[in-house]
């Protein structure tokens, strides 16, 4: 030996490897260190105002302002090129290579984005108590809104994260400002939180709930938060997975359980509450939920290997019958989200049939099956026939642009019974039902619903004819299982 | 791994990507313990197939077992025998030698004291121990390579596959990459290794493989190749004379059987219509009768650089006919027609 190697003592064996390495190159990175300086500055900056009489709600606003935007857009941004920069420099193959699985690539990358966000959160901390040293701040409210901050910054980088794995850099961005506009909501939240009034009631409400109730909700958040961090990596690590493996049934079960929860759930409410738009509070994450599941399993490429089918094909008949809900591709996934779109209905059924003590037609469930319908379009119109991802986006973004140019063209020209021609698509049905005249708008409604069902039924004949790869696949996967002797397998 | 089958064996794979057809049928096999060429243009398949064997992309058809184990269905198995050095690799910034040698390390299983001597051992072979604090993506071409080699060998492998380990370097690091992989090759390892600079190749390879549009074309040694594109009627001699190299092409324009192939600054290359040796002499002969003052005059050797352009030209034309294949189990359907 030459000289004697530096041990390195910077992080545990006990560590994942690739938590090591992100966290070795994260925190030196140029980015990380001066957004958290700049970041520092200004709020130091921010305080020191204070002490010259500066209005408290205008601090408190930029104070919030500039930690959500730290904390929402510029730590999860570095996520943004993650994957992709790994494939178009070659060392995502080094890393296949190690044997390391696809999802512990994502995982390991989010741990160490998501813990430098968690730095940054936690250096709030004395400047939270140094502005209640000052007054005119409420703690606890500041602290609730901080942790929600935190819990989105990790939901925000994990959808960056798996959707880095696609190439086209336009699409990527399109999709971050979709993720930007789901955060919208989170952002006024907080906003809410930290300078209205009425946010005093609703903590005041909050504590005096049940103590289950409290851990209800509470519990019911942190689990939603898991299982969305966790189907935005388990999504981006099936698009970098070998394609003879297999990294959709386990998501697919588990999004199968989490739905099946919240749909009960939505279910109780519904029936056992006076008031069954309670329900809409376990409707609306299933209805975010179930468009990302359908995006996903609808955009899956079909297996080309029997090793992707092996674990359900070796079930027998039951287990080939559940391969078609489970097996990846976007064949199943036609089944799949069929299934999901059906469990997401079942609470706005439930809510249209107690209507009767509340003001609700059947609109808004006809509004919502259109919704849904809408995801099985890409099915059908393939514009792009290599990249089933990028299609079913481009697809929807089309219907977008043709149900506003349809929407301006009646409304400019005066010429509302022209919104009918838009049920033809599910999308467009729902910018046509905008134009139309009220007193008709129930009955297109039921066209529209009508005609969105065929492309359901469309995408179900597609995927049953694209079946029998599923069951040559299958075949082989027995003859494989049958080939394969312990003794062959073993290594010498 | 099981030594009485070979290390390697490729049977008719063949993946295409859109219409363009990358491997078209192609199949061979690796003894254990031999060092491998494998030989084609850009875009003949080469880093497709290799990328195939390294389990990073799969065969739209046909079989490839690595040590026994089939590269679809047991891919970690194989990546366990197996150490990949692709063409080109971007290094992780921010990230010193010894710390891109520690990730990989602690990724393959290593821990503790183990892994560090791993990396000890690793970085001891390939001389990078002086840059261990070194950024790792600010070393020359040929640090990089070796950087590159050093991470393949983490977890020792049996098998290697090194795609253009070469590519960009300067002689210097070119030496000393080929010295790292003569070392690897006596320690028993089955190097497969693709390259451009044929004429090394010849010299570190038992065998070579040459691929062209997805197909193998000829699997054999270096002289079998050389050999097999010689045309039969044909020798190449380099004369060099005193004085003005025009008198020697003035003199060669008229002589009967003779072609200039390229004139040279002191001569030329000529191209005489014989492989007799006493036609040979007697040209020399006349040369010298006709007062030319002949300084050199010597039969070239064939360069394998040559015989590999001359047989593309013949497969383009149709009539390249394949050598008996020489050093290695001949698996490949090309050869056999």
């Amino acid at each position: 030996m030459n000289t004697t190697l530096p041990m390195l003592h910077d992080f545990s064996d006990r560590f994942s490897p690739i938590v090591v390495k992100e966290l070795r190159q994260g925190l030196r990175t140029r980015f990380f260190t001066s957004s958290l300086i700049l970041f520092h500055t200004i709020i130091i900056l921010l305080l020191v105002t204070v002490t010259f009489d500066a209005p408290v709600e205008m601090v408190n606003g930029i104070f919030w302002g500039v930690a959500g935007f730290m904390l929402l857009v510029v730590m999860p941004l570095r996520g943004f090129s993650a994957l992709h920069t790994e494939a178009t420099d070659g060392t995502l193959d080094m890393l296949t290579l190690t044997s390391i699985a696809s999802f512990r690539i994502l995982y390991g990358k989010w741990v160490a984005l998501y813990s430098q966000a968690l730095l940054v959160a936690g250096s709030i901390l004395p400047y939270m108590v140094a502005r209640y040293f000052f007054g005119g701040v409420e703690i606890l409210r500041e602290i609730v809104a901080l942790v929600m901050l935190a819990l989105g910054s990790g939901v925000i980088t994990a959808a960056l994260l798996a959707f880095s794995s696609q190439a086209p850099v336009l699409l990527r961005i399109f999709l971050a400002l979709c993720v930007g506009a789901g955060a919208v909501p989170l952002g006024f939240f907080t906003a809410f939180l930290v300078s209205a009034s009425q946010a005093d009631s609703l903590v005041r409400e909050f504590f005096a709930l049940d103590h289950w109730e409290q851990f209800s909700i509470v519990g019911g958040i942190l689990a939603l938060v898991v299982y969305v961090v966790y189907y935005f990596l388990a999504l981006g690590a099936s698009r970098i997975a070998p394609p003879s493996e297999n990294h959709s049934t386990l998501k697919r079960l588990i999004a199968l359980a989490v739905h099946g929860a919240l749909m009960v759930t939505g279910l109780l409410l519904c029936f056992l509450n006076s008031q069954p738009e309670v329900a809409m509070w376990a409707y609306i994450p299933l209805m975010v939920l179930t468009l990302i599941v359908c995006m996903d399993v609808l955009t899956e490429e079909m297996p080309r290997y029997s090793t992707a089918l092996e674990v359900l094909a070796r079930h027998g008949r039951f287990g080939r019958l559940a391969g078609r809900l489970l097996y990846p591709g976007w064949a199943s996934g036609v089944v799949f989200s069929a299934v999901l779109c059906v469990m997401a209905l079942s609470i706005m059924a439930g809510i249209t049939w107690r209507s009767s003590s509340w003001d609700w037609d059947d609109g808004p469930s006809l509004y919502m099956v259109c919704m849904f319908l809408a995801v099985f379009v890409p099915v059908i119109v393939r514009l792009n026939r290599t990249n089933t991802f990028v299609n079913w986006w481009v697809v929807q973004l089309c219907s977008v642009i043709l149900g506003i140019m349809m929407t301006m063209f009646c409304l400019s020209m005066n010429a509302r019974d022209l919104g009918v021609l838009g049920m033809f698509t599910p999308i467009t049905a729902l910018f046509g039902l905008n134009c139309v005249n009220y007193s008709s708008r129930q009955d297109i409604l039921h066209l529209s619903c009508i005609f969105s069902t065929m492309w359901l039924i469309a995408a179900m004949v597609r995927a049953a004819t694209s079946f029998s790869t599923y069951t040559t696949l299958e075949h082989e996967a027995l003859d494989q299982a049958r080939q394969v002797t312990p003794r062959a397998n073993d290594p010498a | 791994m099981d030594r009485s089958q070979p290390a390697v064996v490729v049977e008719d794979i063949h993946r295409s990507f859109g219409s363009l057809k990358a491997v078209d049928g192609v199949s061979f096999s690796i003894d254990h313990g031999r060092v491998v060429g494998f030989v084609g243009a850009n875009g003949a398949g080469k880093t497709t197939t290799m990328r195939i064997m390294a389990t990073l992309d799969s065969p739209g058809s046909g079989r490839v077992c690595i040590g026994g184990h089939n590269v679809v269905h047991h891919p970690a198995k194989v990546r366990r025998l197996l150490g990949w050095m692709p063409d080109s690799f971007g290094t992780y910034e921010h990230m010193t030698v010894l710390e891109y040698l520690d990730f990989y390390a602690r990724a393959l299983g290593f821990k503790g004291a183990d892994r560090l001597r791993r990396i000890q051992e690793v970085m001891d072979f390939t001389d990078l121990t002086p840059l261990a604090d070194r950024m790792s993506n600010k070393m020359s071409k040929g640090q990089t390579q070796r950087l590159c080699l050093g991470r393949a060998l983490l977890h020792d492998p049996q098998i290697l596959i090194l795609d253009e380990p070469a590519a960009g370097l300067d002689p210097k690091a070119r030496v000393e990459l080929k010295n790292l992989i003569r070392i690897l090759a006596q320690e028993g390892k089955t190097i497969l290794i693709s390259s451009h600079i044929l004429s090394e190749l010849g010299e570190m390879c038992d065998s070579l493989l040459f691929i062209d549009k997805g197909r193998i074309v000829h699997h054999g040694d270096a002289e079998s190749m050389v050999r097999g594109t010689e045309t039969a009627d044909e020798t190449l001699v380099h004369v060099q004379i005193a004085g003005e190299p025009v008198r020697l092409i003035e003199w060669a324009l008229t002589a009967p059987m003779i072609k200039i192939e390229e004139e040279t600054k002191r001569g030329a290359r000529l191209r005489i219509q014989s492989v007799d040796e006493a036609t040979l002499a007697g040209v020399l002969r006349r040369m010298i009768q006709d007062g030319l003052p002949v300084l050199d005059y010597h039969r070239e050797e064939r360069r394998l650089e040559d015989a590999f352009i001359d047989m593309l030209g013949q497969i383009d034309k149709n009539t390249f006919k394949a050598p008996p294949p020489g050093g290695v189990l001949p698996k490949n359907t090309e050869d056999a027609k």
